[in-house]
């Protein structure tokens, strides 16, 4: 055979081989026995695969989908990439059941490195191995730029294989379209899968063009995209996970609830889909439909990183507006035991109780409640996320208290102001509630304040009065320390102050933090790359 | 590995009504089947690896022959369930044609060493194809298959481009197909329930398959086919599919 089959020494491979059939593990173990390998551990399911990874570093993990009870091999793959227990170059070959390799894929986290269907035999599981090897050799420099999030950086690299034209040309167009789809360079990647679809019509390409489309806000044209995919392959699910968000931007739920409703039918098990229906479906207020989905949510939740409060309030809730009272408590009563000592998983169910109870109509259980929550979201203060933030919000308003609610949601907004799509949502939750004039009223002051402060501190700097501009930011920053566009500003003048007077060594400090935090709310931010070469040289010229 | 009663769970929540259950449990039945063979197949391939050593295991090989036939069968009937029942198509990508067809000859490759049949790839390099990896794994599973029984001593999978379709042959130097397998300008048509009859021992079944993902491989507006003739790069049989 030909050059790929360059010699691997599989003495010197660690194995991991996870399956729940006993006669499986010690058949695969054989096969790669029979390569040369002596180093092969075998769990029988999720829990045991985890230990031993936490323990050994594996070169080669071979992992059922199929686990039986516990995890699924998905599972433990996300698990084991959450608590980084794979060494970067360590090989993951799923082994799934001919053809489900369909429904296990889109709306997952993290994809091995390949699929393998069974049957195989030794011959085969080779050849697959000494590929995936290959494979990630070639990736590799590309995957570690990727890892450290230099995308631009990864994309150069592409753009070089992409002119050598190697054999697997595509991966490398699809790798680089990606990549400046995640930068936001909407159009650089539009041109790539534009130019693998002149010759032939590729599900992945036309899925990309459709998301470009999409984040374009030009959702008719990606609508069409999507639905054109569907037609040609019915199992493509990714395509219908974006169908469903471009329908709900479309503003036609029924529509997007179908959409995802025929894709949770095909591929049952995926978490991440079942949450979107189930979202969906709250939005709709069809609450059966929203029961179910965020029921199964929880279940599939249990051996998974994507355990996750909110699935037990959304199902509590849904349960509750559809008359099950009794129900949701139950549920809620679950999450209090299944996260013992969690704050916000406390708070979560104490804000959920007060929905259920006021639904009920007892009204002592929901004060409580209400009391609980309050106390709980005083006591997370500042590290509350939005979402909680906007749910607590919305109870303050369901308990009359109006002032207090209005009073987060103006902190929000004031945090996101330039955020179209997390103001849309809110203004769905004023829309949801009654209060849509309210809503539009709280949104637009809010956001002019912070648009006024910002601009009056632009003005500041650009007439020179850079200290009085520094001020007015950090002032600003006391109650909008989340608000990007401030941190940025901030660090602008931060740096345009020291270019002209030199080092000032809080000044530094100031300006990294500000940094950090633009970082943390927006990874791909495009202006950080820029601010970080002014600061490097800063640092550099004053040493 | 699925077991049986959770599939049953999965697929009845499609179907209605009894015939679907009867459906559901016979597909489920079949993944079980599947399973077990799997594991016997690959017991056979080392037995016969360890008898090779002393003396020419040619009962076993036998019985490996078989068993891989009952395999590619339930693949098959799998793979038609799923596409008639739950709606599953191709999912096309590109592949590096040489690369695949090696694949592809190293699932029969315990079955060819043990026959001393002699197995070659005819494919320049660098060929790339658009097709269904698994779906087309099995079509050309099940032609080697079948060339195997009724080749002589040599097998070779030929693949090129003629008029913007992918053909890709599985050639023996067996007696050939007869007369009557041989399309006369039939070969688009869907292939079932068209007077076509495998020699004996043959359901029929790898046949409707082979023509129904080769129809559903399209593009621009063509659709992909199947072909039988005899004497091309070998003297006798060769299966070709078109792919556009």
């Amino acid at each position: 055979m030909k050059t790929k089959d360059m010699a691997i020494d599989y003495t010197k491979k660690k194995f991991l081989v996870i399956d729940d059939f006993m006669d499986m593990r010690s058949m695969i173990k054989h096969m790669v026995e029979s390569y040369g390998a002596t180093k092969v551990d075998t769990a029988a399911n999720g829990k045991g695969a985890i230990e031993l990874l936490a323990n050994n570093t594996y070169d080669i993990m071979l992992c059922d989908y199929n686990l039986g009870d516990g995890m699924d091999g998905q599972q433990v793959l996300e698990e084991a990439k959450h608590k980084n227990l794979l060494k970067f170059s360590t090989a993951v070959i799923m082994i799934t059941a001919e053809n489900t390799r369909e429904m296990v894929m889109g709306a997952v986290e993290y994809q091995p490195d390949d699929y393998l269907s069974k049957p195989f035999n030794k011959h085969m599981l080779r050849d697959r191995l000494e590929k995936v090897i290959a494979k990630k050799s070639d990736f590799e420099k590309i995957e570690r730029a990727i890892e450290k999030q230099k995308y631009a950086e990864a994309i150069v690299l592409c753009e070089q294989r992409i002119l050598e034209k190697p054999k697997n040309l595509s991966e490398f167009m699809r790798l680089a379209a990606d990549l400046h789809m995640k930068m936001g360079r909407y159009d650089e990647a539009a041109a790539i899968y534009s130019s693998v679809l002149a010759t032939r019509d590729i599900s992945w390409a036309q899925l990309g063009l459709g998301k470009t489309q999409f984040h374009k806000n030009s959702f008719m044209e990606a609508r069409e995209l999507f639905e054109n995919i569907i037609s040609e392959n019915e199992t493509y699910m990714e395509a219908y996970d974006w169908l469903a968000k471009t329908m709900v931007k479309l503003g036609d739920l029924t529509e997007a609830e179908n959409v995802i409703k025929s894709a949770v039918e095909k591929s049952p098990k995926a978490i991440l889909r079942q949450m979107a229906l189930g979202d969906i479906a709250l939005k709709k207020k069809d609450f059966s439909v929203a029961e179910k989905a965020f029921k199964k949510a929880v279940t599939l939740g249990r051996h998974s990183v994507h355990k996750n409060p909110a699935n037990y309030t959304n199902q509590a809730k849904a349960l509750a507006f559809n008359s099950g009272g009794k129900e949701a408590v139950k549920v809620i009563a679950k999450l209090r035991k299944e996260f013992p000592d969690d704050k916000d998983a406390s708070l979560h169910a104490a804000m959920a109780e007060n929905v259920v109870y006021k639904e009920m109509g007892k009204d002592d259980a929901a004060e409580k409640a209400f009391s609980e929550a309050q106390d709980l979201y005083n006591e997370i203060g500042d590290k509350a996320s939005s979402d909680i933030s906007v749910e607590m919000a919305q109870v303050f308003y369901a308990n009359g208290e109006k002032d207090k609610g209005s009073e987060i949601i103006k902190k929000i907004v004031q945090n996101q102001h330039e955020d179209e799509d997390a103001l849309r949502d809110i203004q769905d939750v004023f829309n949801s509630i009654g209060m849509e004039d309210e809503g539009k009223d709280i949104i637009a002051t809010s956001k002019d304040d912070v648009i006024k402060l910002n601009n009056e501190g632009v003005q500041l700097g650009k007439q020179g009065k850079l200290d009085d501009a520094i001020d007015l930011f950090e002032k600003a920053l006391e109650e909008l320390e989340g608000n990007k566009v401030i941190n940025l500003n901030l660090t602008r003048v931060l740096l345009s102050s020291m270019e002209q007077n030199g080092k000032v060594d809080s000044q530094l400090y100031k300006a990294r933090q500000c940094m950090l935090r633009v970082e943390k709310i927006d990874p791909l931010n495009n202006s950080i790359p820029g601010l970080r070469d002014r600061y490097e040289k800063i640092m550099q010229k004053a040493s | 590995m699925t077991t049986p009663d959770k599939k049953v769970e999965n697929l009845a929540a499609n179907g209605a009504g009894d015939n679907a259950d009867f459906i559901a449990i016979l597909a489920s039945a079949i993944h079980d089947m599947k399973n077990s063979l799997g594991f016997v197949l690959n017991s056979l391939d080392e037995f016969i690896d360890e008898a090779n050593e002393a003396q020419s295991p040619e009962r076993l090989v036998r019985v490996q022959y078989e068993a891989k036939r009952v395999n590619n069968n339930l693949v098959r009937l799998l793979a038609l369930y799923k596409m008639q029942c739950l709606g599953v198509s191709a999912n096309v990508d590109e592949h590096d044609v040489g690369d695949f067809l090696e694949e592809c000859m190293l699932q029969d490759k315990p079955i060819t060493d043990a026959k001393g049949i002699k197995v070659g790839i005819d494919c320049f390099e660098g060929l790339m194809g658009y097709f269904d990896d698994d779906l087309m794994m099995g079509v050309l599973g099940n032609a080697v298959t079948n060339a195997i029984r009724y080749t002589q001593n040599e097998l070779i999978i030929t693949a090129e481009e003629i008029d913007g379709y992918l053909k890709i042959s599985v050639n023996d130097d067996g007696t050939g197909f007869p007369e009557s397998m041989l399309s006369s300008g039939e070969s688009e048509s869907s292939g079932a329930g068209h007077g076509v009859s495998f020699s004996s021992g043959n359901t029929g079944l790898g046949l409707y398959f082979s023509s129904l993902v080769a129809a559903l491989h399209k593009n621009k507006g063509r659709t992909g086919y199947i072909d039988f003739s005899n004497g091309n790069a070998l003297s006798g049989g060769c299966f070709s599919i078109y792919l556009p």
